[in-house]
């Protein structure tokens, strides 16, 4: 289908229509804090931002807590509630999301999917989504998305986008998907050619914006000799482990499963985030910390995203979006330490 | 560059050169804007990377019982809340004070970053200048100036010691400030909410934290080689973000820095989330305050007020309601 254009003010009208068929999830403001959430009022979304939100929109498939199964004592037998197989009743739209946070989804749901056992809780809420992000005019200053694959506009894994034309939207899909929302939108014209123009003008203009360029095409072997490299030590010497770098990653997906109780019937076995940033993360039973040391945890980090996710995945585990860059409180730059992970001499015996 | 940072790299440069130190616990700039970072310094040649200015926010105390070697000293830049931080950590006996040189400085304050940030909305702040009273912002087709003076953090708005109660050198000049006579207002405010309304105050506040724990980690303070939110025999309470389990972390965390608690705000600028807790540690020193007629990390002679027991202490709990 034809992408569809309308004016700003009409986009209440194109979410109500839209939540006839759909769940809609956006971006909302709480505090200075934004996250994303189902929207119950439509004008709660808050798009004008620039950059990633604080609070990424991983947290809508994959929730800083998630319930496994509750349980319930029933005199001598045991009651569970599995919810792995759970469906929503409506498909949801989430809409507004950065194309870098689109991105990150698929990211996700390579290690979601991988090997025998697949991850039931975050592949249906996958299936049962609709993507529609939000391109990006203006960039940040941390951005990077276009030394790792992306793009200011970037289409991966949205099934629509949404793009601001200052005083409309242009609505346009990229998928079966995409196209089954766009059908619902007949009312609403098709975008003209000179939208469609300027859209390609302003996308040039966004991808220019960004100021930050690495290569990182061999990074994963470079990185591979270098894992006693003295850089690590320097990385992580100001690093208080608060783990927001990875905890507020739209890839990053470790998590802790957990027992909660509620009283002496009832519980849940819950899986919560976890950081590989915390020491607490590897700590074994007996006491012994593999990774007990600062430096080993901020090599963890940035192994995983770009040499683990490319040996295992043949794509990198980062999406650019420079949320890490952002909320670290000491600003630790992963731009900063990947120039000097390719600087490095690596050793040749 | 001002006089103060150019004297702190010179004698930075002259005590690595000399060997009175082996390592510089100090500031240095991050990548972002107005941001500067601890940095740890042991080369005589690298002396040129400290800095100081209204952005060295961070408490350094928190890096030294890491970082104390085993022979020789290490050297740390410390404002007035690093030096009673220090002072207080010597009150607990945790390192010998033989082994630190403290780099004294008399603080004007640091500027509250992320408020500026706030107004100014997703506009992207791209430089930060200081002129005297004045923060001129840069971003992408815009400047904007703030006046120093209102965009100061609040615990720095109310600071009476910009100087360390101890210190070895002391970097720049030593007079003082203004006389600042606190008399609590702001928790004297909040003290007059109804128990609802503060206990809606504190989940309002509280529902952005992700329990990352930046405040615990950035606090000179919270130094317990295994905290209790990280214990797992016996697990207090759930490692989840909920409401309640938010409140329980941050209040039994305030209940443990009652009468340690130096006031330096770093638990409040460290936050990714940007949340407010000062008005909890402020009601922990206006306790102290009150009732052991006490500041945290004053005197080196001093006992911590709730390590000790005076006759003269008020004991209302003891007596029983009418």
């Amino acid at each position: 289908m034809n992408p569809k254009s309308f004016e700003k003010r009409e986009l209440q009208n194109v979410l109500q229509i839209l939540a006839e068929n759909y769940d809609i999830v956006g971006p909302v403001k709480e505090g200075n804090v934004l996250k994303y959430k189902k929207l119950d009022k439509f004008e709660d979304i808050y798009l004008d931002f620039v950059g990633p939100s604080a609070i990424p929109p991983k947290s809508i498939l994959f929730p800083q807590r998630e319930v496994l199964f509750t349980y319930e004592l029933e005199n001598k037998d045991v009651k569970l509630h599995d919810l792995s197989q759970q469906k929503p009743a409506k498909i949801q739209v989430i809409f507004g999301i950065r194309p870098c946070d689109a991105k990150s989804f698929a990211l996700l749901k390579l290690f979601f999917e991988w090997g025998k056992y697949k991850d039931a809780y975050y592949l249906e809420k996958f299936n049962n989504s609709i993507f529609v992000s939000l391109a990006c005019n203006n960039t940040k200053s941390t951005c990077f998305c276009t030394s790792v694959g992306g793009d200011p506009f970037g289409k991966e894994n949205s099934d629509l986008q949404l793009v601001d034309l200052g005083k409309k939207y242009v609505l346009r899909s990229f998928t079966q998907k995409g196209e089954a929302v766009l059908s619902t939108l007949k009312k609403y014209a098709d975008a003209p050619k000179e939208d469609l123009q300027k859209i390609e003008q302003i996308n040039n203009d966004a991808r220019k914006s960004i100021k930050t360029h690495l290569e990182l095409g061999k990074i994963h072997e470079q990185l591979a000799n270098m894992w006693d490299d003295k850089i690590w030590a320097k990385f992580s010497a100001a690093c208080l482990g608060c783990g927001s770098c990875s905890f507020l990653c739209p890839t990053c997906h470790c998590f802790d499963v957990i027992d909660d109780r509620t009283d002496e019937r009832h519980g849940a076995r819950i899986r919560v985030w976890d950081t590989c940033q915390f020491p607490i993360f590897t700590k074994q039973g007996s006491g012994f910390n593999p990774r007990d040391a600062k430096l080993a945890r901020a090599r963890q980090r940035i192994f995983h995203k770009f040499n683990y996710y490319p040996t295992n995945y043949g794509v990198l585990g980062c999406v650019g979006c420079g949320r890490c860059i952002c909320l670290c409180p000491m600003n630790s730059d992963i731009r900063d330490e990947l120039a000097k992970v390719k600087e490095v001499k690596t050793a040749t015996t | 560059m001002n006089k103060l940072e150019n004297d702190l790299k010179e004698l930075g440069k002259k005590i690595l050169l000399d060997k009175t130190v082996g390592k510089i616990i100090g500031y240095s700039y991050g990548t972002l804007a107005g941001k500067c970072v601890p940095v740890f310094i042991d080369k005589p040649e690298e002396a040129g990377k400290l800095t100081w200015n209204s952005f060295c926010d961070t408490n350094l105390a928190r890096y030294i019982k890491k970082e104390i070697p085993k022979e020789g000293k290490i050297a740390i830049i410390a404002k007035g809340c690093t030096g009673r931080a220090i002072t207080q950590l010597l009150i607990e006996k945790q390192f010998p004070r033989e082994k630190l040189y403290i780099l004294g400085i008399n603080c004007a304050g640091t500027i509250d970053r992320r408020r500026i940030a706030n107004e100014l909305g997703s506009t992207e702040i791209l430089e930060i200048i200081e002129k005297e009273d004045k923060i001129l912002v840069k971003g992408t087709g815009f400047e904007k100036e703030f006046p120093r003076a209102e965009y100061l953090n609040y615990l720095c708005k109310v600071c009476k010691y910009p100087i360390p109660p101890i210190y070895d050198v002391l970097v720049g000049t030593k007079e003082p400030k203004g006389h600042i006579h606190d008399k609590y207002e702001d928790t004297l405010e909040f003290e007059k909410k109804t128990p609802d309304e503060k206990w809606a105050y504190f989940n309002e506040t509280l529902k952005n934290c992700t329990r990352c724990y930046a405040c615990r980690e950035a606090c000179p303070l919270c130094y317990c080689l295994e905290c209790f939110c990280d214990q797992t025999q016996p697990s207090w309470f759930c490692k989840s973000a909920e409401h309640s389990e938010i409140a329980v972390f941050h209040l039994v965390r305030a209940m443990h820095l009652a009468g340690r608690c130096v006031a330096c705000g770093d638990c409040n600028v460290v936050c990714p989330m940007g949340i407010d807790l000062i008005p909890i540690t402020r009601k922990l020193e206006k306790i102290v305050k009150d009732r052991f007629d006490a500041e945290v990390g004053i005197d080196p002679s001093k006992p911590p007020s709730l390590s000790t027991f005076c006759i003269e202490d008020q004991e209302e709990f003891f007596e029983e309601e009418e």
